[in-house]
């Protein structure tokens, strides 16, 4: 490489490198923005809960919509990582010959995590960003506005149906994943570590108490209003056309990812460290 | 048209004219505001209203009262602002305190659009009807549901009473409802879908209804009829219109007064015969239609 080229080529480098902190920096900015307008959607959307009566058929859809949709996927991953954690865990386990512990570790990471965060990751990866296009494509096909213009308030007609809908669709979701992921470890203590199935339920029985169940559920429902809130408000918060709602897309997962699991973070430990000891 | 100066250069001297070249500033001049002659009653005042999006100016002070009951027809360029100015009066855009108010009515108090809040807004909007320049159907809803919105989300009404309505307005923009009734916006044609946005706009009876570029994409026949509907909504019921189209047949066909929209400003205003004998090169050359004037000067 002649002088030339090589200062040529550091210049296009260096203006590569300003081009990649300048989106970085925007990104930052507009992701703390939308974080705001979330926020801020929030308060509004709680202000409106009494609408919900009105917004039943269109809460049922959403639950339906969201819901069903995601069954079968989350269904899937939920099996396999039941089998996966069996399969880690007993061969953990089979040394210590405690293989019968299985059913239980399986139970209590299930209902306390695994199955509210699958849930978590299937909606806000479909649901959540479907959401975020459909409201970001509205806006940008000024239906938006033309709800305005009828005095028919977006917040009402078009958040309120999708938060309560996801609020009820997660913890079913999560409900489901625990099942599921539960009888995909029993398929695998019974079929490769030879465990009878009652023992596998006795240890499920004996670890498992209704706190971590209801508790997991908790956590999912608040996953679901989480991604709903988010998903709205990025999507209602698009620009600049068809490029707006790709990015508005692109980032209501990404920030959904972060605050799901920061919301976990807190929620567990809120469970753990105050919840408990409460309950004794 | 008659009255209308043969094509010249520019801006350069016409028949009729004192034969002196316009400047800028006079090109781009704003009307002063005129008295309100008598039998009309300002409805919607505009003083100075301006809007800039960043650094540019999009409306630079445009004022004149538009009257109750009248059909008040926009022209101007695209681009020209005329979208943005139908924005104000939905509420879309706020305008400062003063620049755009709403006289009383004997059923509403006065308003000015710059400080009212929420719930006025939502009394005001309630006496609008809209027609969108893309016509803004919601796209997962059916014709009947986008068209009877209203009537369902805010007065809500009965579903027989909306099929009904919804019914009939879509007849008087000459759509067959039974054909559409069930179908969604993706499934019609682009002047069907305006077609249903205007049903939409005219369905709760507004008091006041704009439209943007209703009959842009329409066919002649149906651009007479809704031509006939907008002026037939003032005689019967009295509807104030606002009107931006860029179809100058029928501008002039509806118009009880005509503005021109240009970099901001109306530069001309007034009855179709005053704004055809208007001598401005920049409302002649949008009234002819010609390529050559101070439009398009600086170009190619
Ligand atoms: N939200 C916005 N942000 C930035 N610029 C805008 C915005 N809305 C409108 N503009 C600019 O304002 C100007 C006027 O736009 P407007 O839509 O009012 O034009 P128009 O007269 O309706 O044109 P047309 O006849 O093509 O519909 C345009 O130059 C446009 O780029
Ligand atoms: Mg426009």
């Amino acid at each position: 490489m002649d002088r030339g080229s090589s200062t040529q080529f550091a210049s296009r480098l260096a203006r590569g490198q300003t081009v990649v902190v300048e989106g970085a920096g925007r990104e930052l900015v507009q992701n703390a923005a939308s974080a705001g307008r979330a926020l801020m959607l929030l308060s509004d959307v709680l202000g409106s809960l009494g609408h919900v009566p009105r917004a039943l058929p269109s809460v049922l859809k959403q639950v339906a919509m969201s819901g069903f949709g995601s069954l079968f996927v989350l269904a899937l991953i939920a099996g396999l990582t039941g089998m996966i954690m069996a399969v880690q865990t007993g061969a953990a386990l089979e040394p210590f010959g405690a293989t019968s512990q299985l059913g239980g570790i399986i139970a209590v990471t299930f209902c306390r995590e695994l199955g509210p965060i699958w849930a978590a990751v299937i909606v806000l990866a479909r649901v959540g960003a479907a959401i975020a296009a459909e409201l970001g494509t509205m806006v940008v096909n000024e239906e938006v506005d033309a709800l305005r213009c009828m005095s028919v308030d977006p917040v009402r007609y078009l958040v309120l149906p999708r938060f309560v809908g996801l609020i009820i669709a997660m913890p079913l979701l999560a409900a489901l994943a625990d099942a599921v992921g539960m009888a995909g470890g029993a398929l695998v203590a019974t079929t490769m570590f030879n465990q009878p199935l009652e023992t596998y339920l006795d240890s499920a029985r004996q670890f498992l108490v209704p706190l971590d169940f209801y508790s997991g559920l908790f956590k999912a429902a608040v996953f679901g209003a989480i991604i709903a809130i988010i998903a709205c408000a990025r999507g209602l918060g698009t620009r600049d056309g068809a490029e707006g709602v790709g990015r508005a897309t692109t980032s209501s997962v990404v920030l959904n990812v972060i605050f799901v699991l920061l919301a976990d973070l807190i929620l567990t430990w809120a469970v753990q460290v105050i919840v408990k000891p409460v309950l004794g | 048209m008659s009255g209308l100066a043969p094509r010249g250069g520019a801006a350069e001297a016409r028949p009729g004219s004192t034969g002196r070249k316009w400047t800028m500033a006079e090109l781009e001049q704003g009307t002063p505001l005129a008295p309100v002659p008598a039998g009309h009653t300002p409805l919607i005042k505009l003083r100075d209203l301006s809007r800039s999006f960043g650094s540019r100016q999009v409306l630079r002070g445009l004022t004149c009262d538009i009257y109750r009951g009248e059909t008040f027809v926009v022209l101007g360029g695209s681009g020209s602002g005329k979208t943005t100015l139908l924005r104000h009066l939905m509420g879309l855009l706020q305008p400062p305190a003063g620049q755009l108010r709403i006289e009383a009515t004997d059923r509403h108090p006065a308003l000015d659009l710059g400080q009212a809040d929420q719930d006025a807004m939502l009394v005001w909007r309630r006496r609008l009807g809209v027609v969108f320049q893309n016509a803004a159907l919601l796209n997962s809803l059916t014709i009947l549901e986008n068209v009877g919105l209203p009537l369902i989300e805010v007065d809500r009404r009965p579903a027989p009473e909306v099929h009904e309505r919804v019914c009939q307005a879509l007849r008087k923009v000459y759509l067959k409802p039974e054909d559409i009734l069930h179908l969604k916006p993706a499934e019609l044609s682009g002047g069907m879908r305006k077609r249903a946005g205007i049903a939409r706009a005219l369905i709760h009876e507004p008091e006041i209804v704009l439209y943007d570029e209703p009959t842009t994409g329409l066919d002649p026949v149906t651009t007479t009829g809704v031509g006939s509907l907008i002026s037939d909504l003032r005689d019967r019921l009295g509807v104030t219109g606002v009107v931006i189209t860029h179809d100058l047949g029928m501008a002039f066909a509806i118009a009880d007064r005509i503005a021109v929209l240009h970099r901001g400003r109306f530069i001309a205003l007034g009855t179709p015969d005053e704004v055809r004998a208007d001598e401005n090169p920049v409302v002649r050359q949008l009234l002819t239609g010609s390529v050559d004037g101070p439009l398009t000067e600086g170009y190619a």
